[in-house]
């Protein structure tokens, strides 16, 4: 008995060493902006969005601005500007400058996957001027809880399959991957709202150019699968001369505009020969049209044969077009690289020297399932 | 059986004595009683003594059935006449003091005719009884709905009525040194695990007090262990519960002056079934009984949870619950440790008062306590809103249990864990949770694990205890407690429903 009571006595001794974390005394950080300083190239500007809880504070919102060299020292600079504890456990997104991001993120990412306070699917994104900006423009400027806005605007778009997801285990676990690069969306902000433009390319940790979210959805569809995806095409109204019934108003248009839902994806893509460094991709797509500009009869099915192969050619065209980008800028986002490293181990260097030769044979089957429901 | 006590031992001798003598005698040993009546008639020059205690006795049998056949007729009574003359039973030679004061303080009337060897009493108790009532704290709303009362007869009355067979046994014990109280042992002699039987019956004997208040505080003589908090025996006031019980194999115990029966071997789970599962459609019955299994785990952990995510796991709040968390905490002075007790203290409190306070009373605590009280800790800024909600729910789960012991078990269990996640944390409800379950791995009802059937696993008897079958599965009965019969009904006959042509 009496060395039960020594056991308890010492379990709450070593209790009064558990380090509380009270809610009401924490400054949840959400959203965390770096830049690289403008001034000092070594030191980072980092801005700090946090929830507030004070009873008498009308935004529930707080931004903070610190410099240091490292992001933890920002923090701690940071903390001395705020009567709250900052704690970093719900951070969800991360936004990187351009600047910075053209210098490479692999440093600050690194921080962020050691801690293990730090959730690894939050979400990283790219500002397209300075993230500090950004964040206190939309902070000071317009209404919305800037906290969880940014957050939700890139997990409702990710879940609609519109963005490619970009959490912060795909980013690492594609810097790392040999033969395949990070992309991030880059957010721009548009009457003082913060909006997904356009999407960010990196090569390894370092930002390589960008291209619009309407090319974002062909590197799913080439690396991944669409349970539900969309897309808008235009197509030239040329093909469908002979086919088109008559145009009812009387719009002129020169192209067909198109948009596809629930469009299911899949695809394999095989290295097809070693020498040539030509891969094969079987894409096969499914997909309901939703819009259709022209008045087609689609009820014929040569038509829909016809609108499918149009389709399928448009679509090779911008892949194709996608792909020359890529080539360009020495990146591989779809991850040909890791593909080819499967069979035949490479570096990332021979890799990125043999990718301007990558060649693609696109086996590309569009299949119209259903065209709406029309009395 | 052992010699009981001080006052059975110096027994002596009475009779033959006179009349005179045996007067006194009686007075004496009633250490002279006011109720207690000695009559002494004369019939036909014969002396005749008739004694009783006025107040325990039946009036009208003492009148019609023993007073007016002895006065008819100048008859010589001998004892043996006598015994043949009056029209009731169960008569008893006695010869030894403390005897026939035994039998006269437990409702007997005692005669005695001069001369005679021995005298006999005649048992006709008094027993002022409340009559077959609604049970309050076991209430069902399917199925029977009687409860036992506080008298044994009734009790076993009930309990054979509803199990007429010869198969039952209710072998009859006394306990108390200074105030025995009859205590029936209650079994299916073909059915029971005789184990199971042995144990209980040995216990029942072994067992010295001085005197049983009532069946629960029996319980706690004879449960495996004592200091547990967990109750080991399940303690019913239905009779259809008992008697369900006692068809499944299980040994019952009925005690005098108490409206409550013991059930034994039980599990931790069978706290949890009703009876009224086994009146619902299998599916509902399955669904009610899932329910109440998590209304415990939500009872017992709920406001540990809130602590410990208030206070170390802010990471684990959902974003939109934390900001509105956070804006209602941000008023309250204390850490979440003391918020959550004082709330809790404060359900307790009405809980407590209300079962004290008369009905009409109590009515009007729980809506004072509910709205005001609430309403106005959170407007003081003592408490936040959603830890209300938090400890409403988990008072309202922890009344779902049947059985109010376990219900009772499961709030103070509440406390202690509340305190370890205020200083540890998750680790603390982590901790205390794995004291639970090895202090559960280590409990045992009558020589039986408490955990059955997950510890030692029996994965057939799960469709008894945490769900239900249709009937044509539950052909068996538990494997875990080990009846003699383990069939129900044939299996063959279980699944033909017999049809209009056959």
């Amino acid at each position: 008995m009496k060395r039960l009571i020594f056991v308890c006595f010492c379990l709450l001794l070593s209790a009064g060493c558990a380090p509380t974390y009270p809610i009401e005394r924490l400054g949840i950080i959400n959203t965390i902006g770096i830049d690289s300083d403008s001034q000092d190239s070594q030191a980072l500007n980092a801005t700090y969005v946090y929830f507030q809880f004070d009873p008498n504070a009308k935004n529930i919102n707080e931004i903070v601005s610190s410099k240091a060299k490292t992001l933890k020292g920002t923090r701690e600079k940071a903390n001395v500007k705020s009567n709250f504890q900052l704690v970093p456990g719900k951070l969800r997104v991360l936004m990187m400058g351009r600047p910075l991001a053209e210098k490479g993120v692999a440093s600050i990412l690194d921080t962020l996957v050691r801690d293990a306070k730090i959730t690894d699917t939050m979400y990283l994104a790219v500002a397209d001027s300075a993230a500090g900006n950004v964040l206190s423009e939309v902070f000071q400027r317009s209404t919305t809880n800037v906290g969880t806005h940014l957050y939700q605007l890139i997990d409702t778009n990710v879940d609609q399959e519109i963005l490619i997801r970009t959490t912060l285990r795909d980013f690492m676990h594609k810097y790392y991957d040999i033969g395949n690069d990070p992309v991030l969306p880059l957010i721009s902000v548009v009457e003082h709202m913060p909006s997904i433009e356009r999407m960010a390319l990196f090569r390894d940790e370092t930002y390589a150019g960008d291209i619009s979210v309407e090319e974002g959805f062909f590197i799913k569809l080439l690396s991944g699968r669409y349970q539900a995806g969309r897309l808008e095409l235009s197509l030239p109204i040329d093909e469908f001369e002979n086919i088109r019934q008559k145009d009812t108003d009387q719009r002129e248009e020169d192209s067909l505009f198109l948009s596809l839902s629930d469009l299911r994806s899949h695809n394999s893509i095989k290295l097809v020969s070693k020498k040539e460094v030509r891969f094969q991709s079987d894409i096969k797509v499914q997909a309901r049209i939703m819009e259709i500009s022209e008045q087609l009869e689609l009820d014929k099915e040569e038509v829909v044969k016809k609108l499918e192969k149009v389709i399928q050619k448009d679509m090779e065209r911008q892949i194709n077009q996608l792909l020359d980008k890529f080539r360009e800028l020495k990146v591989d986002p779809i991850g040909f690289g890791s593909i080819y490293n499967a069979k035949h181990p490479i570096t990332q260097e021979e890799w990125r020297k043999l990718l301007s030769e990558m060649k693609l044979d696109l086996n590309l089957n569009v299949n119209i399932i259903r065209q709406g429901i029309i009395d | 059986m052992k010699k009981r006590g001080m006052r059975r031992s110096n027994s002596k001798e009475l009779l033959p004595s006179s009349i005179e003598n045996l007067k006194t005698k009686l007075q004496e040993a009633m250490h002279n009683n006011p109720d207690f009546q000695i009559r002494d008639f004369e019939i036909g020059g014969q002396r005749v003594l008739v004694f009783y205690i006025s107040i325990i006795v039946k009036k009208q049998q003492l009148n019609d059935n023993i007073l007016a056949p002895l006065l008819k007729g100048d008859k010589q009574w001998t004892t043996q006449k006598l015994i043949n003359a009056l029209p009731l039973g169960n008569n008893v030679a006695q010869t030894k003091l403390n005897e026939v004061v035994d039998a006269l303080v437990q409702g007997s009337v005692g005669i005695y005719i001069e001369k005679e060897s021995e005298l006999i009493t005649y048992p006709i108790p008094d027993q002022e009884k409340r009559s077959v009532d609604k049970s309050d704290k076991e209430s069902t709303v399917l199925g029977p709905q009687d409860a036992f009362t506080e008298s044994l007869t009734t009790n076993l009355n009930m309990i054979r009525w509803r199990m007429n067979t010869g198969d039952l046994v209710t072998e009859k014990l006394l306990i108390g040194e200074r105030v025995p109280t009859e205590i029936r042992l209650v079994y299916l002699k073909n059915l029971a695990n005789k184990e199971d039987v042995q144990t209980m019956r040995q216990r029942l004997q072994d067992l010295v007090v001085d005197r049983i208040e009532d069946a629960t505080p029996l319980t706690y003589y004879i449960e495996d262990s004592s200091t547990s908090i967990f109750p080991q025996f399940y303690q019913t006031e239905l009779p259809s519960r008992f008697s369900y019980s006692l068809s499944m194999g299980r040994v019952g115990v009925l005690v005098d002056k108490s409206p409550t029966g013991i059930i034994a071997p039980t599990s931790l789970f069978s706290f949890f079934e009703s009876t009224e599962d086994v009146f619902m459609r299998w599916n509902v019955g399955s669904f009610i009984r899932i329910l109440r299994f998590f209304a415990l785990i939500i009872s017992a952990m709920l406001t540990p949870a809130y602590v410990a995510a208030l206070t170390f796991h802010y990471e684990v709040i959902p974003t939109p619950l934390l900001t509105t968390l956070g804006a209602s905490r941000a008023a309250v002075p204390f850490p979440p440790v003391f918020e959550a007790l004082l709330l809790e203290l404060l359900i307790e409190l009405l809980r407590e008062a209300g079962a004290r306070l008369p009905t009409k009373v109590g009515q009007t605590i729980g809506i004072v306590g509910g709205i005001v009280i609430g309403q106005a800790a959170v407007a003081a800024g003592l408490t936040s809103n959603i830890l209300i909600i938090v400890v409403a729910i988990s008072a309202l789960a922890s009344f779902t249990a049947p059985s109010y012991l376990i219900g009772s078990t499961i709030r103070v269990i509440r406390f202690p864990l509340i305190i370890l996640s205020g200083f540890l944390g998750l680790i603390g409800i982590m901790a205390s949770i794995c004291f639970l379950i090895i202090h559960l791995l280590k409990v045992t009802s009558l020589g039986r694990p408490y955990l059955l059937p997950i510890y030692p696993f029996v994965g057939k008897d799960f469709s008894k205890t945490f769900y239900r079958l249709p009937y044509y599965f539950n052909l068996k009965r538990s494997f875990s407690y080990k009846p003699q019969d383990m069939i129900r009904y044939p299996k063959k006959k279980a699944r033909k429903m017999k049809d209009i042509d056959d």
